[in-house]
């Protein structure tokens, strides 16, 4: 095993130069994670995005300030075994799991519903920004709207 | 002989009957169990229905949009570049890979 094992996305390398500029501690814990990543297991982190045999997984810096680093391990004609994608703001990495928690425990309609609405929305970036309101139909049920707080 | 057919018969209808009872006795507990069951499932689901509400739906709805959106825009950002970077990851642990960056 080799660290040429381990690459970056540029939007990960660049987030990472960048807080090692401006906050190399964070940076320290960042690298020592993705230095684990051969050895650690990472969890699982369902996102749409991802190819579907290589779902994201992600690690939690020691550093409780310090980015999620988000991976997976490297498709077909990807170089290295694994990718480092991104590395995400604790807070958005926390609420974003925080949210799939949730959703566990919710009616399987919900669940559809939600997952609908956040791969719809990422598919087709900003069609519904304007507004703020997505609406998703499924087979015999009534249109359910999902609107996301409007910009202040 | 008569005397024991006729104390030993109504014992037997007596089982049949009580026997065939307790079934349907049983078959009936059954049915009202599953009722029990349905019936907590349903309240579970509109009260799981009522208890999410929109502002609870918005807010996870968000916080998986904001992440999918960073994780999918970061993925197609570009070439990759080994680990770790030129300048090296703050501790690097092995040096085998000379990475090419042109």
């Amino acid at each position: 095993m080799t660290m040429a094992d381990i690459w970056l996305t540029a939007a990960a390398e660049a987030a990472f130069s960048e807080l090692q500029a401006t906050a190399p501690d964070q940076a320290d814990a960042v690298s020592d994670a993705i230095n684990d990543i051969t050895a650690a297991d990472g969890v699982r982190i369902d996102l749409p995005g991802a190819p579907a045999a290589e779902p994201f997984l992600a690690i939690e810096p020691r550093h409780p300030g310090a980015p999620a680093v988000i991976y997976r391990h490297a498709a077909n004609g990807e170089p290295g075994k694994w990718l480092v994608v991104s590395l995400m703001n604790r807070e958005d990495y926390r609420a974003a799991r925080q949210a799939e928690r949730a959703l566990a425990s919710t009616p399987p309609a919900v669940r559809e519903l939600i997952n609908g609405v956040v791969a719809g929305t990422v598919a087709t970036a900003d069609v519904a920004a304007a507004t703020g309101t997505a609406t998703v139909t499924h087979g015999g049920a009534a249109p359910t709207t999902a609107t996301r707080d409007k910009p202040s | 002989m008569i005397l024991a057919g006729a104390l030993i018969l109504p014992d037997i209808a007596g089982f049949a009957v009580g026997g065939f009872w307790l079934d349907l006795k049983h078959a009936q507990d059954d049915i009202a169990t599953l009722r029990q069951e349905v019936n907590a499932q349903a309240r579970a689901s509109s009260v799981a229905g009522v208890a999410i509400g929109d502002d609870a739906i918005a807010a996870w709805t968000d916080a998986l949009i904001r992440a999918a959106r960073q994780a999918t825009s970061d993925q197609a950002s570009g070439a990759a570049a080994p680990w770790p970077p030129p300048g090296g990851g703050t501790r690097p642990q092995q040096s085998t890979a000379s990475p090419d960056r042109t």
